[in-house]
Parts: structure tokens; C-alpha cells; sequence
């Protein structure tokens, strides 16, 4: 590449140095974009490393050259078919593999170097591709080869030089790439493009940079036509997976991904395919004659091997699991997401709260961003001021609003509260539901007095209710209720009593609520899920109007609590 | 001659407003599976957001390219000594690097742009936008423009009640505003645009109370230099929130916008809330 200018030259005793220097290139922008082609990496399996084996593959090859190169290029190209085959890895690499072994022939039937050797192997390698793989796809590394193949062609005869070709061909590429998602739902729904293609993509590219004597193969490429993702800063791409498709993926069995090379006497690569088409899925068989390469995701690799052992001598064998792999990968992207969504963890305010109940520690915790300690109690289990003194001590920060929820605990709560070092505030939350509300205005990066002030706020607006059964007769504000019997109380007042918690939670909350309320009704420990829906359904029928949320509180005693806001 | 300003389509600067001030207004790119749209060109909001709650396919939004603001640069660059550039936040969006990479392309040819980062969103980059070309108006060198646009910036806020972050969360934007997901419980989010990156700010528990929360908020921050009410869906609704807060903007007056497609897509239908930018 003496000479960029001088492209379009016929054969060139050099030209063997060429082709090592556009292996070099397109080595190096596949390192580049390792990461990018990993996270788009979605078929066949979504196991992430799409990048990584099209690197391999191509390091095996460049590794090859850098011990040799003949300037001879049908020699030279022949050498890096052979190592491509050898060295590739994964479905990617395999039918990259194609691609050189296209070249190789094209080089070999006496093209040189040139826009017309390119076109003609571009071809060649498309051909022989779709043979390699027994289902062959569109919307993969495939449709890009033929799209390739038929631009160069139709770029030969518009100039035929090969700058002219290889440009044509690497923004075909590009654009095969892009429409990808709309020839296959897998990438579709996960939201991607074809990675192997993309990283095909990015190779051509590199070698028309390389041919024009620029910098090659350094930039970061955004995968093209994914709207999202060019219109993303970097950092934030892994998290571009689709969060369905990532779940959606977590209980797929994928086995184990098998690649092996077999070396023999005439051996028939389209009979292996059969086989281990038979064997398995995403079978990729390249090669012929002595030797070949096979690819196969297969639930028990030691069959694939046993068939190839028949054949021949067997090397570079590679076997990992993709069950393993896949879920890594799926783990991975979610943590990203994650991170990324982790609030920044300066507390300038933590939360002390007494909470009963398995589901009412869980919403106390969700609602507290991390700088919540719970202390456990409540009607029949008030905590001692140790108890809460210990978790003000325990909370992270110096000012620590405390959420007594629970009218006895309140002065506990207090006492707790002079004890301390710290600059504590309690905050009379009479029951859990006003607790919540409170929790749900606190902001743990704002100071105590500002969070103290709002949460207070909207402590004092909703008002608390709960169902029970009554363990002995009594006559309290005007409401007789016999033992045994539910009774309802609203605001610390027994309004309702009846047979059936349902006919008490409608006496109770008829005429209190309105289309601008917001009931939530936490079922106890006795309540199941089931009762709790249906409790719901027939409330949200009889109170036309209001918007009714159900949570599974745990609380034991209360068949029911619940708010209205 | 005055310098122009221009600006993108994120900044849901009504038409006749861009007019009055004469500011260019470069459209981002909606695309809903294999069709694209330019915001607020082609498509109408109404239309939009009917099809966005359909919710068959999701629509994703792309930066507009390098060569559209070249092709206004240079078509600008007749009538003006210099072009000032103010885009929606580098944090979710390339537009920005798209609108730099234009002007670094225009320089060779004697044209000067200054592509400004506001790290805003919304009508808090559009009342941005407003103020410069003011000043553009007034006389104002591009580096004084410049400056202007900076300090703007720095006092502007976008902040609005959702309905739900189920489209913030798919559009992959859902930054630190993921905090607030962590509620088991049912909660109207607060969002805003703080650094450039969506954070939640506050969550309400009801709508109402989420609406008197904003309320409150444009409030606590006047004295203001500008205050524009946001809806995605709820033009009646915005329009009465506006006349609420006109006493805390500064002609008494409080502008109404709808958001166009490119922000709507992340902030979905139901959404209220403002742009506004706190007095000096």
C-alpha cells in the first residue's frame, strides 16, 4: 500500500503484502468494536460473544501471516483460507471463514487483486456460505456476503477499480446490516442488528480505509440504523437490549457449543452438515476434502465428537456451555442497566421504621432507597427504646428521622430519640399505611428538615382503616360488635362491625371515598393473594370510581389494613 | 448583520414562537417500525400519541445528521455573521455531537457556528432559545449570545409528572430516574432533567397531588425569568395549570406547549409539567 493512489492497477507481484495488511486492519477494527459487536450478539444463541469469536478468527489468520507471507497473493490468500478455517470460532468466525476460502478461490482461478478478484470472490464466498449452514437464514452474515457480492458486481461495471468496488461494497454492507431486524424477528424483538454481519460490516470498511491510506480500523462504529443506539452516549449501549427479551431468554436451553476441525481422506462436508444437523442446531460444516471445520450447538457434545471421530483425526476442539453463557450475558446486561439507574449514595438523611409483617418490611425497604433499617414491631410486639435506639445508632447518617407507626410506639420512638447522639426526629406515625405515605415523599439526599416537613405533610393527609375480628363484646363509639364478629375501624374510630370482612369494609368505606381516592388495601398473614383480588374487585363494583391498589402486607392480627389518599 | 439562532426540535418551541423570534428549528427523527418521521413535521402529535399508546411497536428517535445542519449553516451563513446552536442535552441525545461535527465541517469554509450543550430538554432549551435570540435581536455578538445561552442553561429546569416510566424505561433513557422503580407501590414520578440525565425527583402517590407538587415546585423556585406549563396529552388541563402560575411568571403571563414526538416518546401520554428558567 506504497501507493494508495495506484488502486486500480491489474496484478501486482505484491500483492500477498497487501492482503496481510488488510487482515492487520480489519484485525484491529474487530478489537476496536469487540464490545459493541459482544452486546448485539443475539442469534442463534444469545450468549454475547459474536465480537470475541470474529476476533479470534481473525487473530488466527493474522497470527499465520506474521510468521509468513508470500507476495504471491493466490498463496498468500490460500494460507489464510486454510487458517480462517482452522482457527475459526463460533457460527461468526466459521462463516467468516467462507468469506476467505471465497477469496482464496477467486485469487487461485487467476483474478489478481482487484476490483474483479473481489467481486468474483465476494461471490464465491456468498455461495458457499449459504451451503455451509443446512437452515440457511436471511438477516444474518449471509444476507450481507449476497448483498455484497451482487453490489460489487454492479459496482465492477459502473469503475472497476477496487477502491470503487470495496467502497461499494462496505456501505452495502452497512445498509444490509441496518435492515437486518426487518428480515429477522429475533434481532427485531431484542431490538439489534445483526451482530456477525455488523462485524463483516465493520471489516470491509477498515479495508476500504486501509486501501485509501487512512488511519484504519481505530473508530468506535455504531451499529447502523439502530435509531436508539447512534442517538446513545457510549456507556449507555449495553443497556439497549430490550429488558424483555432479556427475560425472556433466562429459562431457554441452548447445550453446548461444539466446534471441531476433522482432518481425513474425501470427506464430504455436505453429509457431516446432514448429520449434524440431526445432531443438533446451528450447524455450520465448512471445508471439503481433507480437511473440515464443524460448528454445532448440541445438548450432548461427546455425540458430535464420536461422528467426527469416525471421519478422521480430530484437532482444535473448543466445547462451552451456553446455558452458562447465556445467562451470563442476560445477567450481564441487566446489572448494566442497574448501575446505571443506582442513585448516587450520599445520605444526608436515613429512615428508622417499625414495621410487622413480611410485606410491609418489603414496601418499607423498596420505598426507602437503601437508607431505611427496619425494627421490628408492632400492636402486640412493641419494641423496646433499646431496640430502636440500636437502629438509630445502626442507620447510615447522623440525621435519622424515626417512623414509630404505631400510636404505642410513638413515645418509645421519643425516648429512643433523647438517648442518642445522632439528630433524630420522630415523626408520630400512628399506623404503617401513614408510615408509607410519609416514606414515599423522603429523599435520602435532602436534609432531615426538609424531608421531616414533607413527609409530615403527607403522614397527616391519608387516613387509616382496619379490619379485625373482635375478641370480646364491646360498645365503642356508638358500634356494638360482638366477639367474634370483624370489626372496622376508621381514623382510630369503630365504625362498621358485621359478619364477613367484606361486608365490613363496605359499611366502613361507604360515602368515604370518591374518584379522586386512592384506597390500597394490605391483606394480613390469614389473607391469601386470591382473597385479597377478589376482596378488591368487589369493592372496586360497589365504590364506582375509586382506584383501588392490593398489597400483600403480612400484618398478623388485621385481616385488613388500608389507606385512603 | 445579527448572528442567527437555531435550534432542534427537542426544544417543542411552538411554531409561531419560533417565527416571532426568528429562530431555525432542526427536526429529530421518530421512527415507528420501518417508517420515519420528522418531529413535528410529519407527523401530528395527536396522531402520535394515539399511536403511541396503541403501543404495538415502540418508536425510537434518532439525532438528525451532520448534514442537515450543514445544509442550514451554510444557507444561514448569507444573511448572518455568525450562527449560535442550542441543543437538547448531550447525555440522551447525539444531536448535539451532530450539530458540533457540522460546525467543525463549516469552519473550513469561513463560517462561524457555535454549537452550545445546554444539558436542557424541552421548552427549558426552547425559553433558552427565546432568551438568546432576544439578546441576538438586541445586538448581541455571538460571543455574547454564547454567554447568554450558558447562563440560561445554568437556571433552566424541565421537570414533569408521568403517568407511568414504562416509556422512559423502554426508550432506554430511564437513567437515574430507575431509583424510583424500586417502589413496590403504585406512584406518579416526578421526573427531571438534572446535569442532562432524567433523575426522579419526587413521587406522588395521586395524580392530583403529583399535579399540586408541580405547582408547588414552580413556586418554590420564582422569582422567574420564564415559565412555559408542558402536557403531552392535556392541552385544557395545561392551559388552566398556566393560568394558576401566571402570577410567578414575569409578564403574568405563563406560555402552554405540548411536547412533540421526540420527548413525548419518553415521557408518554398523560404528562404534565414545565420548563422554566429562575430569575438571575
Amino acid at each position: 500500500m506504497t501507493d494508495p493512489s495506484d488502486t486500480s492497477r491489474s496484478t501486482r507481484r505484491t500483492d500477498g503484502f497487501l492482503l496481510r495488511d488488510f487482515i492487520r486492519c480489519a484485525t484491529r477494527a474487530l478489537e476496536t468494536n469487540r464490545d459493541t459487536l459482544n452486546a448485539l450478539n443475539v442469534f442463534p444463541v444469545p450468549d454475547g460473544d459474536t465480537g470475541t469469536n470474529m476476533v479470534l478468527t481473525m487473530r488466527a489468520i493474522r497470527d499465520e501471516l506474521d510468521r509468513h507471507v508470500d507476495a504471491n497473493p493466490s498463496i498468500t490468500s490460500a494460507r489464510i483460507a486454510r487458517a480462517a478455517l482452522l482457527g475459526a470460532r463460533g457460527n461468526s468466525g466459521l462463516i467468516l471463514a467462507q468469506y476467505f476460502k471465497g477469496l482464496a478461490e477467486s485469487l487461485a482461478d487467476g483474478y489478481d487483486v482487484s476490483g474483479e478478484g473481489f467481486a468474483r470472490g465476494m461471490r464465491i464466498a456468498s455461495e458457499i456460505a449459504y451451503r455451509a449452514v443446512p437452515k440457511p437464514r436471511e438477516g444474518t452474515m449471509l444476507t450481507v456476503f449476497r448483498e455484497c457480492a451482487d453490489a460489487s458486481e454492479r459496482a465492477l461495471k459502473e469503475k472497476p477499480g477496487l477502491e470503487h468496488v470495496m467502497t461499494v461494497a462496505a456501505d452495502q454492507a452497512m445498509d444490509t446490516v441496518r435492515r437486518t431486524p426487518e428480515m429477522l424477528d429475533v434481532l427485531r424483538d431484542a431490538g439489534v442488528v445483526d451482530s456477525g454481519g455488523f462485524g463483516f460490516a465493520i471489516m470491509l470498511r477498515s479495508g476500504v480505509q486501509a486501501l485509501r491510506g487512512e488511519e484504519a480500523g481505530l473508530e468506535l462504529i455504531a451499529p447502523p440504523g439502530l435509531s436508539g443506539l447512534p442517538d446513545l452516549t457510549p456507556g449507555t449501549r449495553l443497556t439497549s437490549i430490550r429488558s424483555e427479551f432479556l427475560e425472556s431468554i433466562e429459562g431457554e436451553a441452548w447445550g453446548y457449543c461444539t466446534v471441531f476441525a476433522v482432518e481425513g481422506v474425501d470427506l464430504d462436508p455436505e453429509s457431516v452438515r446432514n448429520q449434524m444437523d440431526a445432531l443438533g442446531r446451528s450447524a455450520v460444516v465448512a471445508g471439503s476434502g481433507t480437511l473440515i471445520k464443524v460448528h454445532v450447538h448440541i445438548e450432548d457434545p461427546g455425540a458430535a465428537l464420536s461422528a467426527g471421530l469416525k471421519l478422521g483425526t480430530l484437532s482444535n476442539i473448543d466445547i462451552h456451555n451456553m446455558d452458562e453463557q447465556a445467562r451470563e450475558w442476560a445477567s450481564g446486561h441487566a446489572a448494566a442497566a442497574g448501575e446505571l439507574a443506582e442513585p448516587p449514595v450520599q445520605v444526608t438523611t436515613a429512615i428508622v421504621c417499625v414495621a410487622i409483617g413480611e410485606g410491609f418490611v418489603e414496601l418499607f425497604k423498596s420505598a426507602g432507597y437503601g437508607a431505611v433499617v427496619i425494627v421490628s414491631g408492632g400492636d402486640s410486639m412493641n419494641p423496646s427504646t433499646a431496640d430502636i435506639l440500636a437502629a438509630v445508632e445502626k442507620a447510615p447518617s447522623d440525621n435519622v428521622i424515626v417512623l414509630p407507626n404505631n400510636k404505642n410506639i410513638i413515645g418509645t420512638a421519643q425516648q429512643a430519640a433523647q438517648l442518642s447522639e445522632k439528630e433524630v426526629t420522630v415523626l408520630p406515625t400512628r399506623s404503617m399505611q401513614s408510615g408509607l405515605a410519609a416514606l414515599l415523599e423522603f429523599s435520602p439526599e435532602r436534609e432531615i428538615e426538609k424531608n421531616s416537613a414533607q413527609m409530615e405533610e403527607s403522614q397527616s393527609i391519608i387516613r387509616s382503616g382496619s379490619v379485625s375480628v373482635a375478641i370480646r363484646d364491646a360498645l365503642l363509639d356508638g358500634v356494638a360488635v360482638k366477639r367474634g364478629q370483624y370489626m372496622g375501624v376508621l381514623d382510630e374510630r369503630l365504625v362498621a362491625a358485621g359478619n364477613s370482612s367484606l361486608d365490613v369494609l363496605k359499611q366502613m368505606l361507604a360515602g368515604q371515598v370518591d374518584e379522586e381516592s386512592l384506597l390500597t388495601l394490605y391483606s394480613g398473614a390469614s389473607v391469601d393473594k386470591l382473597a385479597l383480588r377478589q376482596t378488591a374487585a368487589i369493592l372496586a363494583k360497589s365504590l364506582r370510581g375509586v382506584e383501588i391498589e392490593t398489597q400483600s402486607g403480612g400484618q398478623p392480627d388485621y385481616d385488613f389494613l388500608l389507606s385512603i389518599e | 448583520m445579527a448572528i442567527a439562532v437555531v435550534t432542534d426540535s427537542t426544544s417543542d418551541l411552538p411554531g409561531e414562537l419560533a417565527l416571532q423570534y426568528g429562530i431555525s428549528v432542526v427536526p429529530l427523527h421518530v421512527n415507528f417500525g420501518d417508517k420515519t418521521y420528522r418531529d413535528g413535521v410529519d407527523i401530528e402529535p395527536d396522531e402520535f400519541y394515539a399511536r403511541l399508546q396503541s403501543g404495538k411497536t415502540f418508536p425510537t428517535t434518532s439525532a438528525p445528521s451532520s448534514g442537515a445542519f450543514i445544509e442550514l449553516y451554510q444557507e444561514l451563513a448569507r444573511s448572518h455573521d455568525g450562527i449560535i446552536s442550542l441543543h437538547l442535552s448531550s447525555k440522551v441525545s447525539a444531536t448535539y455531537a451532530s450539530a458540533a461535527q457540522a460546525a467543525e465541517e463549516v469552519r473550513e469554509q469561513g463560517i462561524t457556528v457555535e454549537a452550545v450543550d445546554t444539558l436542557q430538554a424541552s421548552m427549558a432549551l426552547g425559553l433558552v432559545a427565546i432568551g438568546v435570540a432576544k439578546a441576538a435581536a438586541g445586538g448581541a455578538s455571538l460571543d455574547e449570545a454564547v454567554d447568554k445561552a450558558k447562563s440560561l442553561s445554568s437556571r433552566a429546569t424541565f421537570t414533569g409528572l408521568v403517568e407511568t416510566l414504562e416509556y422512559l424505561q423502554k426508550g432506554g433513557r430511564i437513567g437515574k430516574a430507575q431509583a424510583l422503580l424500586g417502589s413496590l407501590l403504585r406512584i406518579k414520578p416526578i421526573l427531571a432533567l438534572v446535569d442532562g440525565e432524567a433523575h426522579g425527583i419526587e413521587r406522588a402517590r395521586t395524580r392530583s397531588r403529583g399535579i399540586a407538587r408541580i405547582k408547588s415546585l414552580v413556586a418554590e423556585a420564582a422569582p422567574l425569568e420564564a415559565l412555559c406549563v408542558l402536557h403531552t396529552t392535556d392541552p385544557e388541563l395545561a392551559k388552566e395549570i398556566a393560568e394558576d402560575l401566571s402570577q410567578y411568571a414575569p409578564d403574568g403571563k405563563a406560555l402552554a406547549a405540548r411536547l412533540g414526538p421526540v420527548v413525548g416518546t419518553y415521557l408518554g401520554p398523560g404528562m404534565l409539567g414545565f420548563g422554566m428558567i429562575r430569575a438571575e
